[in-house]
């Protein structure tokens, strides 16, 4: 520990726990046996999962790629035909960016981020466990496509119109829109409860500036996919809309705009690169200091190149869309966004390298991996900064040069880090070290064949050779490239394989990894391999980055139980809830124990989806009030038998929180902020296709701000009334003034709901027949959605305090209520604000 | 039982020497892209349809880019000033000062980072007509 730290350390208590109270302890955090194994939450048995389901996905998504590349190994081959070849080619991109990349490095953030901060599990364990469910179902829905051969075919960007029921009627592009909607759920859940897990779960004395680096990454990419994903939810829940009801959207016989969905697609796919290689870079960075034995260099330069990153990858989109024919300013704009990314990511190799220069670099295999991915992530960065500029763009749009470049800078920045990860990690999890001579062999295999396979498609795409076809004729100067990518490809699955063998061998004859096999400095490593189901045995007082090698003994204390929360005596899972930035203590937050009911949530979800998917809508209904029925069950808390509880070292603490700033608050917070990009996308949808129409709205279409609408807007006022006087109850833990201010929201909310049925009513126009009315139904149904829900929320409220035995300053139902509704009110006023007000406005 | 352990809960110093001032150049440069983006694009619908000219689409645009380069550059000299302050005033040891001087450099370098990419994004409406293809 260095000695200014330690000032801040007072003498540690010497309190012993005893047998009986160690017994319990693991009792409380033990993982469920046998089949009821499927029931536990822990975040290392479902981060486990998810790495593990999401490699096997990885190797369904590699097996795809082999064939494409054999079809496309000789001029004219027939191997697979066009229909095959382009659900091949769609699949193979859907699985390694939707059922790979990003679940993969969620998946390590669900496993490594609690340990890594010194806490023992993520804060709302049944959400990941819900989170993984719907991951795996809606893979398997995506690959049950291909059971009736109808996979998706649209490309894994599936651009309209080609992907509309006029050019594509079979069930393909349904599954895509609905498996990939499925599974996004999984990448949201998990972002959500890694940014309020990192915000407030550090280990005491964790501050900001003192953060395991991966959870700055890991912190930055949860929020980039809170913003990122929304968008293209929209873009398919709108595209299911058109091709199952008829409702346009992008239909531009009916003002819709195929555009559209370009735009709202790459809002999402753009930040989707950063997102797949952010938490790769982290890993590296985080690997780093133990691989070079010496501290990461230019930590706070790290920590701006990721915020700037996160921030800066939202102004790229339409680098994708040079070719659209968008105003050459506006395509400058994105241009000049481009250039200004390569800084952050400049920053970081620079880093990177720094810190091996300064360090004695061990040369094992992660760290080949390390470097190899450094070689191949600056070469992919360099053609990135080339096709950023609109002129080079234009001449290698759509050929294989993008090929090339995508795959340097998503295998070279994502794949190889993970291996890398996955040489370093895999002992904390399975307690045995890999083979370093087949690590070496499948590393070199790995690199060599990588090279060889994608490097010269730079040459065909500079040859003129386009993506996506299925075959090409001889005599054009692609086929001996061809023939090597092949080939290339070959040697690349083969390192994969070797990999494959090694994981098998390690489990049963790989060394022992003892406690810490890399001597590193993070607390992830702070306890015995394989890592038990509670993470950390107490929770530590960190005062350094590097805390076991900065803190003398502290791997001893912790293991020993001499640090925070060392016993279960109430027989609950325990760990200590942070403030944000200074990670000081600040309540006892209780987690739940292993259960069905996220497996349960999830299944109910899934027959939702394949409701729709199948056109029976009873199903879908009947699936959505089922997972409602769930969730409300989930939500139920009892209160606890004590107030307050000691936690070690002379603190006591509360027991929960009903305060603004609670983690369950945070919680929902960041549901609002993934709500309201979803709510913004609609709204830009709305002013996109106002743009690019000729008339807008269309002659007879623009409501009239009738009586109804009147009655909305005065009832929306009201709503934000009662939602100020009930926060204020809630936020002063005043009981009478919180069931007051619930009261008289029912029938305020109840009015609404009416006025907005009424307003709906009257309407001029038939929902199918123009875009515009499409939007406007679709803006104001959502408000209704969310003057429901809030409803709900004031019901489940209520109900909580007179059923439930909650307790103002414990409870957060209340302030969560009050969220909601302000958040509907908000959206409300929007919506009135663009249904009625902007044509008038702006018209 | 022990003497409680005691923790610095927040950064010692105010803005722009926290979460708030840390984030801010990020933040409004997105608002900036947000708008010189929207602006663009209605601007030149505008003109389509009769009520602007070129010019002030082209000053509005302009206008936009260097208010939002000074406000980050002002963001950045603040924080820099404050980390010197937060150095000089401060033993090495404590906690809320060094987060503090954290949250200050990481606004003065994000202010950096964000003022070049508000110049690269802005610099070519300088020579590029506004609303051609």
């Amino acid at each position: 520990m260095n000695d200014a730290a330690e000032k801040f350390r007072s003498p540690l208590a010497a309190e012993v726990v005893g047998p009986e109270a160690e017994a319990q302890f693991e009792r409380v955090w033990e993982k469920p046996s046998g089949w009821r194994r499927i029931s536990a939450v822990n975040n290392s048995v479902i981060g486990r999962r998810f790495i593990l389901t999401t490699f096997m996905f990885f190797l369904a998504g590699g097996v795809l790629a082999l064939l494409i590349r054999t079809q496309l190994i000789v001029p004219e081959n027939d191997l697979l035909s066009t229909e095959v070849y382009n659900q091949f080619f769609t699949m193979h991109g859907t699985t390694m960016m939707f059922l790979f990349a990003v679940p993969m490095m969620e998946a390590f953030g669900v496993y490594l981020i609690p340990s890594m901060i010194g806490t023992r599990d993520l804060c709302f364990p049944r959400l990941s466990a819900f989170g993984y469910w719907c991951f795996l179902f809606g893979g398997l829905l995506l690959y049950s496509s291909f059971l009736i051969g109808s996979a998706p075919d649209g490309g894994w960007f599936m651009y309209v119109p080609l992907t509309t029921k006029e050019f594509s009627p079979g069930i393909n592009q349904d599954f895509w829109l609905l498996g990939v909607t499925f599974v996004e759920i999984a990448s949201i859940t998990g972002a959500l409860e890694l940014i309020v897990t990192i915000l407030r779960m550090r280990a005491p004395g964790m501050s900001l500036h003192r953060m395991a680096i991966f959870a700055w990454y890991m912190l930055a990419v949860s929020f980039m996919i809170i913003f990122g994903f929304p968008p293209l939810i929209l873009a398919s829940i709108l595209l299911e809309a058109e091709r199952a009801f008829g409702i346009p959207f992008y239909d531009v016989t009916r003002g819709g705009d195929p555009l559209l969905w370009q735009h709202l697609f790459w809002i999402f796919g753009h930040p989707e690169v950063y997102i797949i290689f952010l938490p790769a870079a982290g890993l590296v960075s985080a690997m780093l200091p133990t691989l070079s034995r010496g501290p990461l260099v230019g930590y706070s330069l790290l920590v701006l190149a990721v915020v700037g990153t996160a921030f800066l990858s939202f102004g790229l989109w339409v680098h994708h869309m040079y070719a659209t024919g968008i105003p050459r300013l506006a395509l400058s704009f994105f241009a000049g966004a481009s250039l200004a990314v390569s800084i952050p990511s400049g920053i970081q190799v620079f880093a990177w390298i720094a810190t091996l220069w300064e360090g004695r670099p061990l040369l094992r295999t992660p760290l080949l991996f390390v470097i190899g991915f450094i070689i191949i992530f600056v070469i992919g960065g360099l053609t990135g900064v080339m096709v950023a500029m609109v002129p080079f763009d234009w001449q290698v749009h759509d050929t294989y040069f993008v090929v090339a470049h995508f795959h340097y800078v998503l295998i070279g920045g994502m794949v190889f880090p993970l291996f890398a990860a996955l040489f370093f990690y895999l002992p904390r999890a399975t307690g045995r070290m890999l083979s370093e001579t087949m690590g070496k062999i499948s590393f070199w295999m790995l690199f060599i064949g990588f090279n060889v396979s994608f490097f010269p498609m730079h040459l065909t795409g500079l040859l003129g050779m386009p993506r996506r076809v299925y075959t090409y004729p001889a005599g054009l100067g692609w086929d001996w490239l061809n023939l090597t990518s092949t080939l290339g490809a070959y040697m690349f699955a083969a390192g994969a394989v070797v990999f494959v063998v090694n994981v098998f061998w390690h489990v049963r004859w790989g060394e022992p990894a003892g406690d810490n096999p890399w001597e590193a400095g993070g607390l992830e490593w702070a306890n015995p391999s394989p890592i038990p189901p509670y993470n950390i045995r107490s929770i530590p007082r960190v005062t350094s980055y590097n805390p076991l090698w900065d803190q003398p003994g502290l791997h001893d204390r912790i293991e020993s139980a001499r640090e925070y929360l060392p016993t279960a005596t109430e027989g609950k899972r325990e760990v200590l809830a942070t403030s944000v930035v200074g990670a000081a203590p600040e309540y006892v937050l209780r987690l739940p124990s292993p259960s069905f009911v996220p497996l349960l949530a999830a299944l109910a979800t899934a027959a939702t989806f394949i409701g729709f998917l199948i056109s029976k809508y009873w199903i879908a209904a009947a699936g959505a009030a089922t997972f409602l029925l769930i969730l409300l069950f989930w939500l139920w808390e009892e209160p606890h038998e004590k107030h307050e509880k000691y936690v070690g070292n002379g603190l006591t603490l509360p027991i929960g929180s009903g305060s603004t700033g609670a983690h369950d608050w945070l919680g929902c917070l960041i549901f609002i902020f993934v709500d309201g990009a979803v709510f913004a996308s609609l709204v830009y949808a709305y002013f996109y296709l106002w743009t690019s129409a000729a008339v807008w709205p269309p002659p007879g279409f623009a409501p009239e701000t009738g009586t109804s609408a009147i009655i909305v807007l005065a009832l929306t006022v009201l709503s934000l009334i009662v939602v100020g006087l009930t926060h204020w109850a809630a936020s002063h833990h005043n009981r009478r003034g919180i069931l007051l201010g619930l009261f008289l929201s029912l029938p305020v909310l109840g009015g609404l709901a009416y006025a907005l049925f009424a307003a709906w009513g009257e309407l001029p126009f038939n929902l199918k027949s123009h875009a515009y009315g499409a939007l406007v139904v679709f803006i104001g149904g959502y408000f209704a959605l969310h003057v429901l829900l809030s409803l709900c929320s004031a019901l489940f409220s209520l109900a909580r305090f007179f059923i439930g035995g909650a307790v103002p300053h414990k409870d957060v139902s209340a302030l969560v209520f009050t969220q909601l509704s302000l958040y509907s009110a908000v959206v409300g006023l929007v919506a009135f604000a663009v249904i009625y007000l902007s044509p008038t406005a702006f018209g | 039982m022990a003497k409680p352990e005691k923790f610095a809960p927040a950064p010692k110093y105010g803005f722009p020497a926290d979460a708030k001032g840390f984030l801010l150049p990020p933040v409004v440069w997105a608002g900036f892209f947000v708008a010189i983006y929207s602006v663009q694009g209605a601007g030149c619908a505008a003109i389509e349809a009769g009520y602007l000219g070129f010019g002030t689409l082209r000053l509005l645009l302009t206008a936009l880019t260097v208010l939002t380069a000074a406000a980050i550059l002002v963001v950045g000299i603040w924080s820099g000033l404050a980390f010197r302050r937060i150095r000089r005033e401060n033993a090495e040891g404590d906690d809320g000062a060094v987060q503090s001087r954290f949250l200050a450099e990481g606004a003065m370098l994000s202010a950096g980072l964000f003022f070049v990419a508000t110049l690269w994004i802005g610099l070519p409406i300088a020579w590029t007509n506004p609303c051609g293809g």
